[in-house]
């Protein structure tokens, strides 16, 4: 086996352990660091591929800014143990097993109907730079209403967390 | 054995399954945001790889540049979804999805 496949078996299960630890821990932080655990594996799969710039962007973003606001809410609502763990959901058991089974079992067989397709070329890792020209050239307005979104989500966030006044 | 499309689908498909499986079982909201982080990243999985196996020029690269407008969007809609958790919280002190039932009639 060549370092690739060793680094993509490594990566891919570490993602899937990360995601099963974060279901099934009973601690919120706890499945709040799984859960990064499972996103950074998931930027070394881009970076297997080549996505350099997103495998960067992936870390940032998830492990920078989404895991500390996961952290802080999870501290500031200060969740109990209880109230965070297995839920009592007695009757949508059945149902989610079999949801998840079946769509499980449909992406399975859909990823391997595809067959192995190897690709020709080497993987080249894309330099930033080319991503920036399509960004700014073919999707400028895709890439400005990315920001609009984001403005709308700030002012968003601030109208929807501001106390009352004199309440 | 080397590594081919299929192998990057199926990593996705089972992270987008145990995303289903924690949305229909949990019920609190933390749990539910970060499942909902969980199949994001899944479909970027896809994204990417179908862009690199399936497209035969590799400097054409949609499914990246579609992949980066999906971290930007997991990021609104958390911060978002941490606002409402933390104003629900504030107003009726519960953050149990099956508990907030003000619009149910």
């Amino acid at each position: 086996m060549s370092v690739g496949q060793v680094v993509f078996w490594l990566a891919a299960v570490g993602a899937v352990l990360g995601a099963i630890g974060m279901l099934s821990s009973p601690n919120p932080v706890h499945s709040a660091l799984f859960l990064v655990f499972s996103l950074f594996c998931v930027a070394v799969v881009y970076l297997l591929m080549g996505a350099e710039f997103l495998a960067i962007i992936q870390v940032i973003v998830y492990a920078g800014a989404i895991m500390v606001l996961f952290l802080f809410v999870i501290m500031l609502l200060n969740l109990k143990r209880d109230e965070f763990g297995q839920d009592r959901l007695f009757r949508q058991y059945p149902v989610s097993y079999l949801a998840t089974a079946v769509l499980g079992a449909v992406l399975t067989t859909a990823g391997l109907a595809v067959g192995l397709r190897f690709s020709e070329e080497p993987t080249l890792l894309v330099p930033a730079d080319r991503l920036a020209n399509l960004l700014f050239t073919k999707y400028l307005l895709p890439f400005e209403l990315a920001s609009l979104i984001l403005l709308i989500a700030m002012i968003g966030v601030v109208v929807m967390v501001k106390r009352p006044r004199g309440g | 054995m080397e590594i081919g499309l299929s192998h990057y689908l199926i990593l996705s498909g089972l992270l987008f399954a145990i995303g289903i499986y924690g949305i229909l079982t949990r019920r609190n909201a933390i749990a539910l945001l970060m499942c909902v982080e969980l199949m994001l990243n899944a479909v970027n999985i896809n994204l990417v790889a179908i862009n690199r196996f399936l497209q035969p020029d590799w400097r054409i690269m949609t499914g990246q540049i579609f992949a980066a407008f999906v971290i930007v969007l997991a990021a609104a809609e958390a911060c978002v979804g941490f606002a409402l958790v933390i104003a629900i919280y504030r107003n009726l002190n519960r953050i149990n999805v099956d508990e907030i039932n003000l619009l149910k009639w």
